[in-house]
């Protein structure tokens, strides 16, 4: 039985034969153009971290594993690596859940004009990060920013605070303003997942005394699960990718309380000359986001789409 | 078990008006098929019961209540969809205690309704599946448990055996029969399908563009159609329909030499409507195949273009003229595909149309108490 299955599977070098345009423009080139932009970078980042280099002269001094020695030993390493994680938490929290509450009640029709909520809402993410950096860094601004003007004029001014200058707050601004512009894009995901939901669920959960939450949380989400894992695994690299905020708003202050394993890559690579150290720490990054996108797939995944 | 009334009701999308003025009340304990072509507004009006969709205008009383306005858990209905709509995600035991568990039923009870129930649909056995290992039949049962646990003063069925092959919809469909029967819950149950209108329901409610067009018992509404339309939906196959010239005594074909003698009681009638054209509708039963050797005044001749054998009965698909018609024979019949023969049409079951209007003539005139 197995043979005869075998007989029928054609061999790569056959299928090849038979369908040349489909593996050179299906198969070779995209597998060239992966190689080139994505493989190459990844190979040539893992092979710098096993290297000494300051950037600017042609010799590298192989050092083996040092780098990630002194990483495992490295105080900024963890704090960076830590308010990552805590980025991500907040991003799963805010902009994910927010952006599945918008969308859910655009397609229960709860909010008044869907399609202009819509565009508002997916706008930011069409926004540079710098830019969207920049504008929250006047909102902000601890003299004349509209944000602490605003709670002053409505009596809260007791909630004003340095929000880049505090170090316990500083690093949740940052994930607060990254959420405003992330919100629009697991809003979009779920707001297309939901029309796949059969509304038909929805209404029997209605006629049996279900109120929008329980909606929103029983019948809802786990028919989303699908959708739920792209967004969580988007939301994973969105998190550890975190640079152009801190960059544009903080530059790790203060005291590198906002720094994150992005922005610590940048500066020991062009700021300390040391290009194999920030390999390393890219090489982390790359393991720490492999690392939650398999425990996304084989949780979240697993079975979401038997249903 | 609740009455429901339904009065006045109006449903509106923007200018497109789907129901315009409906008027239906519903006795405690009845079985209520609404029944209709596709957009003639039947599910509309269920989805506006149930709450899922809003009445643009009327009033709408379940067990004496108004409940025009109120959402739809608390309007004690209960509702089976066409998809059964059953919570993939869930297994059937937690599908059926839904309900049960957002009213914060204590635990044991709800343990107790729902075996029972589960017991009585025969569903027991899968109590811990997820819906996607069921057959359409099962999980169509799943979707009357969940709708019964309960205990609702209203039953809404929206098409729910359409999904289901034909030898599970008869079963289905006496099941559900005999439920009632038991349960005596207020039932209003959609379809298309006039052949579970007829079998089921206590009364049937023929819908045409948002409007009853005939509200009765099934035998009723198939013996004395209020309307041509009524007419041709229910009956498989439907009712023929000739078009005829009242002489004042009979009915002919002037371009013809077909001429139909009327018994006098349709004579006054047809006089009393006044009308000289008239659609004449009979039953494919009420066409009576003659024997070869019969007189032929008083009968048509049609060539028979089709012959199908159903066993039971045979359809001969019939033409003469422009004239189209369906009768139902008895299988032993000695009835060919190409031959010529007579046929007599039943004329105190036959129906008269006004070939404007569509209202049945000889309901008018016995209303009129002309007859």
């Amino acid at each position: 039985m197995s043979e005869l299955l075998q007989a029928k599977q054609p061999s790569l070098f056959e299928f090849a034969r038979a369908h040349v345009l489909a593996t050179i423009f299906g198969i070779v080139m995209p597998l060239a153009v992966f190689a080139v932009f994505v493989g190459y970078p990844i190979a040539y980042t893992v092979v710098l971290s096993l290297y000494e280099w300051n950037g600017m002269t042609p010799t590298k001094t192989f050092v083996g594993l040092a780098n990630y020695e002194y990483m495992l030993q490295d105080r900024y390493f963890y704090t960076a690596l830590f308010n990552n994680l805590k980025w991500l938490a907040v991003t799963l929290v805010f902009p994910v859940c927010l952006g599945l509450v918008i969308a859910y009640s655009l397609r229960a029709r709860i909010l008044p004009f869907p399609t202009l909520v819509r565009t508002v809402m997916f706008f930011p993410v069409t926004m540079s990060l710098i830019s969207v950096g920049l504008m929250f860094l006047l909102i902000l601004n601890p003299l004349f920013g509209a944000f602490d003007t605003l709670l002053q004029s409505i009596g809260l001014g007791g909630l004003v605070m340095e929000w880049f200058g505090d170090y316990r707050v500083a690093l949740y601004t940052l994930t607060v303003v990254s959420g405003w512009a992330f919100t629009g894009m697991p809003m979009i995901f779920y707001f297309a997942g939901l029309g796949d939901v059969p509304k038909d669920t929805f209404d029997a959960a209605r006629i049996e005394g279900a109120g929008h939450p329980r909606m929103l949380v029983q019948i809802a989400l786990p028919q989303l699960r699908p959708v739920t894992a792209v967004v969580v695994m988007l939301t994973i690299f969105e998190s550890l990718r975190a640079f152009d905020l801190i960059a544009v708003m903080t530059k790790g202050a203060p005291f590198g309380t906002t720094n994150v394993l992005g922005y610590l890559v940048y500066l020991e690579s062009f700021w300390n000359g040391r290009f194999g150290y920030g390999a390393a720490l890219s090489v982390a990054i790359l393991a720490v986001s492999v690392g939650l996108a398999a425990v996304v797939t084989r949780t979240l995944m697993r079975g979401a789409f038997d249903v | 078990m609740a009455h429901v009334s339904l009065a006045n009701i109006v449903k509106r999308y923007g200018a497109h008006v789907v129901v315009p003025n409906l008027d239906l009340e519903i006795a405690d304990g009845e079985f209520i098929v609404l029944v209709g072509p596709s957009g003639c507004g039947k599910t509309t009006t269920l989805q506006m019961i149930a709450g899922l969709e809003s009445i643009s205008d009327g009033t709408l009383r379940i067990g004496g209540r108004d409940v025009t306005h109120l959402p739809a858990k608390a309007r004690d209905i209960a509702m089976v969809f066409q998809s059964y709509a059953l919570f993939p995600h869930m297994t059937v035991r937690d599908n059926v205690n839904f309900g049960l568990r957002i009213r914060r039923t204590p635990a044991q009870k709800m343990e107790h309704i729902v075996a029972d129930v589960a017991e009585r649909l025969q569903i027991s056995p899968y109590l811990d599946r997820l819906p996607r290992a069921l057959s359409g039949g099962q999980r169509q049962r799943v979707a009357l448990a969940r709708a019964l646990v309960r205990r609702p003063g209203v039953f809404l069925m929206d098409e729910p055996l359409s999904n289901l092959d034909a030898k599970l919809r008869v079963e289905a469909r006496s099941f559900l029969t005999k439920m009632h029967h038991e349960l005596g819950i207020t039932t209003i149950y959609v379809t298309h399908d006039q052949s579970e209108a007829m079998t089921m329901g206590t009364r049937i409610v023929v819908m045409k563009d948002g409007i009853i067009q005939q509200a009765a018992p099934p035998l009723e509404v198939y013996r004395r159609p209020a309307n041509k339309f009524v007419a041709g939906f229910i009956g498989s196959p439907s009712m023929n329909f000739l078009e005829f010239v009242f002489d004042g005594a009979a009915l002919v074909r002037p371009d013809t030499a077909i001429r139909l003698e009327l018994p006098e009681a349709q004579r006054c009638t047809l006089r009393a409507a006044g009308q000289s054209r008239i659609t004449l509708g009979v039953r494919p039963e009420h066409l009576i195949l003659q024997p070869r050797d019969a007189p032929e005044p008083g009968t048509i001749a049609f060539r028979i273009d089709v012959s199908q054998h159903l066993g039971n009965e045979t359809l001969l698909d019939l033409a003469e003229g422009s004239f189209r018609a369906i009768a139902r024979v008895h299988p032993e019949e000695d009835a060919h595909a190409g031959e010529s023969r007579r046929f007599r049409i039943d004329m105190d079951r036959a129906h008269f149309f006004d070939v404007n209007t569509g209202v049945n003539l000889s309901l008018v005139s016995q209303y009129s108490g002309i007859t």
